[in-house]
């Protein structure tokens, strides 16, 4: 080996010289890390793509979704409140990474990427000379986002690194150039479920992919009785189980001190629970039922409850798999010399004719997202039922490391309590996927939460343009009641929305 | 090597083959780009999809030569009279064939997905096939059939210029894929 100093050696050789900030938040049971030599804890960041908090038992969930992610909540700090700052994947894995809004980082459009004028304000950078930083993302958009922060990275995973089935091109190619990779060879010559951008080669590509996923689905049957999950957008299968073995591994072989980003498909659609958890939510319980909202495709309710069904399954069957993570986590004391961050990347609906989460709507179980953070050493729950937002994390992270928090972040730290948080705090989410990134935001659904308040405005669509949406979260957390105009704090949320949106506008006015 | 040699066609009769499959891949790619690029435009720079179209036109040139090497291949397993004789206009029509029934498939891709086991192993082979029958029957017709063959000739003959407007683009699209991959252009 090398004994040659190297910059980021030397950065963070440096930067542990500045830990004492970290012994504020670090349990009192754990070894000084002030001492010399000491190394902040890990940071393990999981995030499970599409599980919205309002199918988790953890919260109130009917269904025994998920015993071991309670099992987790007893030793964690649970948000109750916390919420995702777009309805699917880019714009809200972008916020996470970036503390910012889509508004203002621009990945709001399917499968797009962040201004490049904002690239540098990501997580990853700031915690470079921290951390040994490794990332794993078996969502292809996600994944795209950490392309774009590729130079930060020390180890950064394929995307179909622990699947079964089936290939990705882009990761093949030179790292400089994956991004065009992708957009080129996966999402255009060889795009699935649409024809392709290849006349011959793709339908070859389809043919060899099908008898392979089909070989090996038959052999397994028994596992996967309705068939294999699929990493979304994709033509790569996998099986849970081997996923979560592959990324155990990854974090035994990681070096300390690392902060890990793991994000992992299920529950996403195609939902694909395996046994014994396939059938078992077969119970013919279903939710009131709510009035078809004007933005929804208008999917039967039978059909609604269908894929309700099933995509608890699934999360059961992820909370089950979590829970031999997190079993591993514990015996091997990784648990206590890491932060474990478990959450989402946005939710997923089953309610008012709408299902999935490729909508232009942003109710609660679209956004509401499961936030638990486990210190390392941390024996006792604590809850948190303030409002905080997914740009909240890279703030946190950021103080968690004893690192200032940068003033371009709009997310603020996480709150460990409910008496340590705001009073008062906006929350903004955006969904704005059919808006051209770099233009002002005229066709988008925009809300805006303030303490138990929620305002929603629907701007641009043909049948339902320029309409406000107001809800009491306290007085009616199924979003039954649309108090607007009425309610008299709805006045001055849409006034504070509409100046928001005034203002991110206004830097795109040609 | 000899023997072989004489199965392979000549540079004229490879390229107005070439031709076929030149014109339908860069057609088909361009007419899929052009459904795609306004999207792209949406949150890409011109820069990044100019990027992107150039491993587009660069992967079409290899599919183009790829589907070449899959008629030669495929010729060679047939006796010289039902393929070698005529070898750029049967050639040609088998690659214009093919061409038409994937793009005809394209419309029709999310089939695959549903297919069956047998059903992903069957097609294929009735596929292979009819490729057989395809060339047998080709060859049937354009000895008997005077008028046909001059007409696919003609044809034929038209679709070289294809050659010399998608090659460059294809080449250009390769040049500037190694460019960036080899010096970080």
């Amino acid at each position: 080996m090398s004994p040659t100093l190297t910059r980021r050696d030397f950065l963070k050789i440096t930067s542990s010289l500045a830990l004492s900030p970290l012994l504020h938040v670090i349990p009192a049971s754990l070894p000084d890390s002030s001492a010399p030599g000491a190394t902040p804890p890990n940071v393990i960041m999981i995030l499970f793509d599409a599980l919205s908090a309002s199918h988790l038992s953890l919260y109130g969930y009917p269904r025994q979704t998920s015993p071991n992610l309670e099992r987790l909540a007893a030793r964690a700090t649970v948000y109750h409140n916390h919420h995702s700052a777009g309805n699917f994947t880019t714009p809200s894995t972008a916020s996470l990474f970036t503390g910012l809004y889509p508004w203002t980082h621009r990945a709001y459009n399917l499968s797009s990427l962040i201004s490049p004028q904002v690239v540098p304000n990501n997580l990853f950078r700031l915690l470079s000379p921290l951390y040994h930083q490794a990332a794993f993302a078996e969502n292809t958009f996600a994944d795209m986002l950490l392309y774009q922060f590729q130079e930060y990275l020390d180890q950064h995973e394929p995307v179909d690194r622990f699947s079964l089935v089936g290939h990705t091109f882009y990761d093949k190619l030179t790292r400089r150039d994956a991004i065009y990779g992708m957009k080129s060879l996966d999402q255009f010559l060889f795009k699935r479920e649409e024809a392709h951008g290849s006349l011959a080669f793709s339908i070859l590509n389809d043919l060899t992919n099908q008898i392979d996923m089909q070989l090996t689905s038959a052999r397994l049957k028994g596992l996967y009785p309705s068939g294999l999950p699929r990493l979304a957008n994709t033509d790569v299968y996998f099986a849970l189980s081997q996923v979560m073995d592959g990324v155990i591994g990854l974090l035994d072989g990681l070096p300390a001190p690392a902060f890990t980003y793991l994000h992992l498909m299920p529950p996403h659609a195609p939902y694909m629970p395996a046994r014994p958890f396939a059938g078992m939510f077969a119970d013919g319980w279903a939710p009131p039922i709510k009035k078809k909202h004007r933005l929804s495709p208008g999917v039967t309710e039978e059909r609604l409850n269908s894929l309700r069904n099933t995509y608890d399954e699934y999360v059961a069957n992820l909370d089950a798999e979590f829970g031999r993570l997190l079993d591993h986590l514990e015996q091997s004391g990784l648990l206590e010399t890491s932060y474990l961050i478990f959450s989402s990347d946005h939710g997923e609906i089953f309610e008012r004719g709408a299902s999935g989460h490729s909508l232009p709507l942003v109710f609660e179980p679209l956004i509401r997202i499961p936030l638990l953070i486990s210190a390392p050493g941390q024996r006792q729950r604590q809850d948190v039922h303030t409002l905080t937002s997914n740009v909240d994390i890279l703030p946190s992270l950021l103080k968690l490391a004893g690192l200032p928090i940068p003033d371009w972040c709009e997310g603020q730290p996480l709150p460990a309590s409910d008496i340590q948080a705001a009073p008062s705090r906006d929350i903004f989410v955006v969904e704005a996927k059919a808006n051209p990134a770099y233009e002002p935001l005229h066709k988008a659904t925009l809300a805006l939460l303030r303490n138990q308040y929620k305002l929603v405005h629907y701007l641009g669509y043909k049948s339902y343009s320029d309409a406000y949406e107001f809800y009491d979260l306290e007085n009616d957390p199924e979003e039954r009641q649309n108090i607007y105009p009425d309610h008299p704090a709805a006045p001055e949320l849409q006034a504070e929305l509409d100046e928001q949106l005034a203002r991110v506008n206004e830097r795109y006015k040609k | 090597m000899n023997y072989l040699k004489s199965r392979l066609p000549s540079r004229s009769e490879a390229l107005a083959v070439f031709s076929i499959f030149i014109f339908f891949v860069f057609s088909w790619t361009l007419y899929r780009v052009a459904w795609y690029a306004p999207s792209w435009l949406e949150y890409l720079s011109l820069g990044s999809v100019l990027i992107i179209i150039a491993y587009v036109l660069a992967f079409a040139l290899l599919e183009s030569a790829g589907l070449l090497a899959l008629v030669v291949l495929f010729s060679l397993f047939f006796p010289p009279r039902y393929f070698k004789e005529q070898y750029a206009l049967q050639g040609s029509s088998l690659a214009a064939l093919l061409s038409i029934g994937a793009a005809l498939l394209q419309r029709k891709i999310n089939l695959v997905y549903r297919l069956e086991l047998w059903q992903l192993l069957v097609y294929p082979l009735v596929g292979l096939l009819a490729c057989i029958a395809l060339t047998l029957l080709l060859a049937f017709l354009f000895n008997r059939l005077p008028l046909l063959t001059r007409l696919a000739n003609a044809l034929r003959e038209r679709m070289l210029i294809f050659v010399y407007l998608y090659t460059p683009l294809g080449l250009l699209g390769l040049l500037v894929i190694l460019a960036r991959n080899l010096i970080g252009f």
